[in-house]
């Protein structure tokens, strides 16, 4: 049971950070964008090209990724969803912009790894892995990646909270996203808070991309196959925060994980096929009880009637 | 010259048309009244004056510059501020962070000094400066909407209903707050407001505004005395 925490852990964090950036854009220009996933697909490839042609680990290519993933997300949104977004696009419209935009850029991918693997006569351009390796922590033995991906995550997370909470352009982000309108009149440079938005989400799910080759074997099409959990994860956690988010990517990570081995244990039996419906059933379920999400808890008023409750008994 | 001019507006939202041909202008140290019936394209000729409505004719100068193609927030940072009337404060920030907010863009020492001007005016803020906008009554986060504006001590203050939800004690209150503005600060407030009999009594000069025109500008005291105009339009004998 240990090693599936292990990996629920590992695969939490690939999630959170990838649902934090999908709430982020989400939040600016209220588009679920769906080229998100292909931002990771490029931070692995980055990470992979870097690795096989200067022997640099991919975990110190992690700087590099973030800031190329990023400058491809904060391009997206200048010259792309911005302009569309100013002339009034719908819902729909940027959705469709977004499906597009990903498409082309798997394919720009897809080329990339055709051309590598004929010019370097190496075909695991279309389908690598990291090489991970256990760690002895006291009795527990660890996979590296697992413990990279848990700093990294609880680092991010961090620097980010600090960030929208201590910083001013932080405070003015949150402003922005609450009330843009409002944000502007007071001479916040919203157009400015958004593009750095989106160049941390943006980012941020480039650096995801460094770690899924060492979880499952990387292809053009990895970040689009996590990109549906990272969805389901941003919108468990309501849409509309961070915080949430990143609950959000915890209970997805964990409820799959868990949930397969659980049901692949007798007397269930289930076969693993079954595995990318666990997070969906677990978006759904949760929605029909709470349907604004994990935000959506008002958890003053749970707090006021265990307290009222308690007072009672009293 | 005046402090601000608008020749020949005519604004709206996408294609739908709400302000046609206004001219209008604000002198120093004046407080200027907009009103007239719901509709009638007061709040969004303010709006229009800080760049949030789409323009497709006319000009607006402020202190000898054309401002009209300037983004909302480069007009912040020169000198003009803007309440709207609802949605005026950011809900799930500190009062505190509201108000640092609205001095974005100015040094730290500046703020600081400007953040104690402002608790000198308002002083009631300072019972609620570390708690959520969310939290506060309707009146305090008006109090809260009122000092964001003003803590870039503005040479133009632009207050869309500010009394609109509060209690009629304190919307006297309030109102002689902005007379306070003008008086003791020296700075040019235009207001658009509901109770158009005790504006006009505060204000200098006032414009009616009738589906989307103008149809009077004057001294206040010329407004009422117009018995006309105030019965036909305003509902006031």
């Amino acid at each position: 049971m240990f090693e599936v925490f292990v990996d629920a852990l590992a695969y939490s964090d690939v999630l959170i950070l990838l649902s934090i950036g999908i709430t982020l854009t989400y939040m600016t220009v209220k588009v679920p964008n769906f080229t998100h996933g292909d931002y990771a697909s490029l931070g692995a490839y980055i990470a992979f090209t870097i690795n096989l042609f200067y022997g640099i680990h991919p975990f110190l290519s992690i700087p590099i990724v973030f800031i190329l993933a990023g400058l491809l997300s904060f391009i997206f949104y200048l010259f792309i969803f911005r302009p569309l977004s100013e002339r009034g696009a719908n819902l729909v419209t940027l959705m469709v912009t977004s499906i597009a935009l990903e498409l082309i850029l798997r394919s720009l991918i897809n080329i990339y790894a055709d051309i590598m693997s004929l010019k370097t006569k190496i075909p695991i351009f279309r389908g690598f892995i990291f090489q991970d390796y256990l760690i002895n922590i006291g009795i527990f033995l660890l996979p590296f990646s697992t413990i990279v991906a848990t700093v990294t995550a609880v680092l991010i997370v961090s620097l980010l909270y600090l960030f929208l909470n201590k910083t001013k352009f932080g405070i003015a982000m949150r402003a922005s996203i609450e009330n843009p309108d409002l944000a502007k009149v007071l001479g916040i440079n919203v157009d400015l808070v958004y593009s750095i938005s989106w160049f941390i989400a943006g980012g941020l799910a480039g650096i995801v991309g460094v770690f899924i080759p060492y979880r499952i074997t990387a292809n053009p099409q990895v970040g689009w196959d996590l990109l549906l959990r990272g969805f389901a994860a941003s919108v468990l956690g309501g849409l509309s925060s961070i915080y949430g988010a990143i609950i959000g990517g915890a209970v997805i990570g964990f409820a799959e994980i868990v949930g397969i081995y659980l049901l692949s244990q007798p007397p269930i039996n289930l076969p693993i096929a079954y595995r990318p419906s666990i997070p969906y059933l677990t978006l759904i379920i949760t929605l029909l009880i709470i349907p604004k999400g994990i935000t959506g808890i008002d958890f003053s008023k749970i707090k006021r009637k265990i307290v009222g409750g308690r007072n009672g008994n009293n | 010259m005046y402090l601000l001019e608008a020749k020949n507006i005519s604004a709206g939202y996408g294609k739908l048309q709400i302000l046609f041909n206004i001219d209008f202008f604000v002198n120093d140290k004046e407080l200027v009244v907009i009103i007239g019936p719901n509709g009638s394209g007061k709040s969004t000729f303010l709006k229009t004056l800080f760049g949030l409505t789409k323009i497709y004719s006319g000009n607006i100068i402020f202190r000898g510059i054309n401002i009209t193609r300037l983004k909302p927030y480069e007009r912040a940072r020169i000198g003009l501020a803007y309440l709207p009337q609802t949605n005026n404060s950011f809900e799930n920030l500190t009062v505190k962070e509201n108000l640092l907010m609205s001095m974005y863009g100015i040094s730290e020492d500046i703020a600081e000094k400007r953040l104690e001007e402002i608790l000198l005016f308002l002083p009631k803020i300072k019972d609620f400066m570390n708690r959520k906008v969310k939290t506060l009554s309707g009146g305090e986060r008006q109090m809260v909407a009122m000092a964001m504006a003003l803590i870039r001590q503005p040479n133009l203050i632009m207050l869309d209903e500010p009394t609109a939800a509060l209690a009629p004690k304190l919307a006297l209150e309030f109102l002689n707050k902005i007379v306070e503005l003008k008086e003791l600060y020296g700075m040019s407030v235009v207001l658009v407001e509901q109770n158009a009999k005790k504006a006009l009594e505060i204000g200098d000069r006032a414009y009616v505004f009738v589906a989307g025109k103008s149809i009077f500008s004057g001294k206040t005291e010329e407004l009422l005395r117009d018995k006309h105009l105030m019965q036909t339009y305003l509902g006031l004998s």
